[in-house]
């Protein structure tokens, strides 16, 4: 098995143990198939744990910091422990959001002739993910509506009032079964009023487009 | 080409863990690695977050109806006697067993308004109740907003809502160790408008 096959996961019940300390040597020798292979790997799961945090603004240009980031530290040694490779890069990440949102407070104070109190993303840049997102809030209005006053109850506690399971079940005289059910079965319904209405996040579009 | 992934697939009850950020600190590095290298979880996540969000909306604004048929019928139903009796003995209550040391010590309250200059923004003791006051003036009229509190890491490490009319009251939340966090203020639908820094405790 050649180093970039080992990369591939074998089938969805085995997980294959990565290659990481072949893919840090070629990042590190400057081989252009270690970058892309690393780019490759990542760059998803970079976008998607930005996209959660950030929405679309600037997606492109975050994840490239971040990359080159990794990329820089594997080719400057600071991998000691290319096993580590996963946490490694989640630590990046997790630097650059924190770094990003000190950045964008203390832009607002620098800024004086800008609200201080403006957003960290711009919305209206995303318009196509409002509409979505409003679609969404109508077919969750729709489940609520169509189940019954105890259940509605009990989303109502659990998704709004973040109330624990246990908290639920207590105050309203439920089994731990009966609370997860009615969960299962408003989820299930939300899937089924949505299945031709709802659509992927631009992130993953972008990710089945490429 | 799919990408590897690491470790085991989080199921159906830890992704709606993960959507709703009720991870704890022993799970959340294992679960973050998976999701950077795991479409399958990714997907499960991302279509959650969709549910969760939508849910949470929907709730909120399911939730101000009923209050509104209430104001209405209190209109026709005074229950000032009710109230006043319970004062009453509310009072009674406090003079015959007054206040003991010890007790857990009031909210601090938090007016959370734009400013300009250094620093971070409102200062607020370590664990003590907060009581955060945030300013809405000019955001968009909605009859309630989210809130959330999030540490210096993004980590959110509390979240509600908050009813336009309460605003001035403000909102509960549990005490913070000393750190820097950021409150945001949020649509129903979660489109974030607003966000204060606050530094608590030994961070000043």
């Amino acid at each position: 098995m050649s180093e970039r096959e080992a990369l591939e996961p074998e089938t969805d019940d085995r997980l294959a143990e990565p290659a990481w300390q072949g893919l840090v040597e070629r990042v590190q020798s400057g081989e252009a198939s270690g970058l892309e292979d690393l780019y490759r790997i990542f760059s998803s799961g970079i976008r998607f744990h930005l996209y959660r945090r950030f929405g679309s603004q600037d997606l492109d240009d975050k994840v490239h910091d971040i990359f080159l980031i990794v990329a820089q530290a594997i080719r400057g040694g600071e991998l000691r422990e290319p096993e580590r490779l996963m946490g490694y890069v989640r630590t990046v990440v997790r630097r650059q959001v924190a770094g990003y949102i000190e950045t964008a407070v203390q832009l607002r104070r620098k800024e004086t002739d800008l609200d201080p109190g403006m957003p960290l993303s711009d919305s209206r840049s995303d318009p196509e993910r409002s509409a979505i997102e409003r679609q969404n809030v109508e077919l969750a209005l729709r489940v609520l509506n169509g189940v019954s006053k105890r259940d509605r109850e009990v989303l109502i506690r659990f998704y709004l009032k973040e109330q624990t399971p246990l908290e639920i079940c207590r105050d309203m005289g439920l089994t731990e079964t009966q609370f997860r059910l009615i969960k299962s079965r408003a989820k299930a319904r939300f899937g089924e009023l949505g299945k031709s209405r709802l659509r992927l996040p631009a992130f993953l579009r972008r990710k089945a487009s490429s | 080409m799919p990408a590897p992934a690491n470790g085991r697939h989080l199921d159906g009850e830890e992704v709606l863990r993960y959507s709703m950020d009720e991870v704890t600190a022993e799970e959340l590095p294992r679960w973050e690695e998976h999701l950077l290298t795991c479409d399958s979880c990714r997907s499960a996540v991302s279509e959650c977050d969709a549910h969760v969000t939508a849910m949470r909306s929907a709730a909120a604004e399911l939730r101000l109806a009923p209050r509104q048929r209430e104001r209405r019928r209190r209109a026709f139903f005074p229950v000032l006697a009710p109230a006043a009796a319970a004062l009453a003995l509310l009072a009674v209550f406090a003079l015959v067993f007054p206040p003991r040391a010890g007790r857990a010590p009031a909210a601090f309250a938090v007016h959370l308004a734009a400013t300009r200059g250094p620093g971070l923004g409102e200062q607020a003791p370590a664990r003590t109740p907060l009581l955060l006051q945030p300013d809405l003036t000019g955001l968009p009229a909605w009859s309630s907003y989210g809130l959330q509190v999030v540490d210096s890491a993004g980590k959110p490490v509390w979240r509600g809502s908050l009813a336009a009319s309460a605003a001035a009251r403000g909102v509960s939340i549990p005490p913070l160790a000393p750190g820097v966090y950021f409150a945001r203020i949020s649509s129903p639908q979660g489109e974030l408008y607003r966000e204060y820094g606050l530094e608590v405790g030994g961070a000043r």
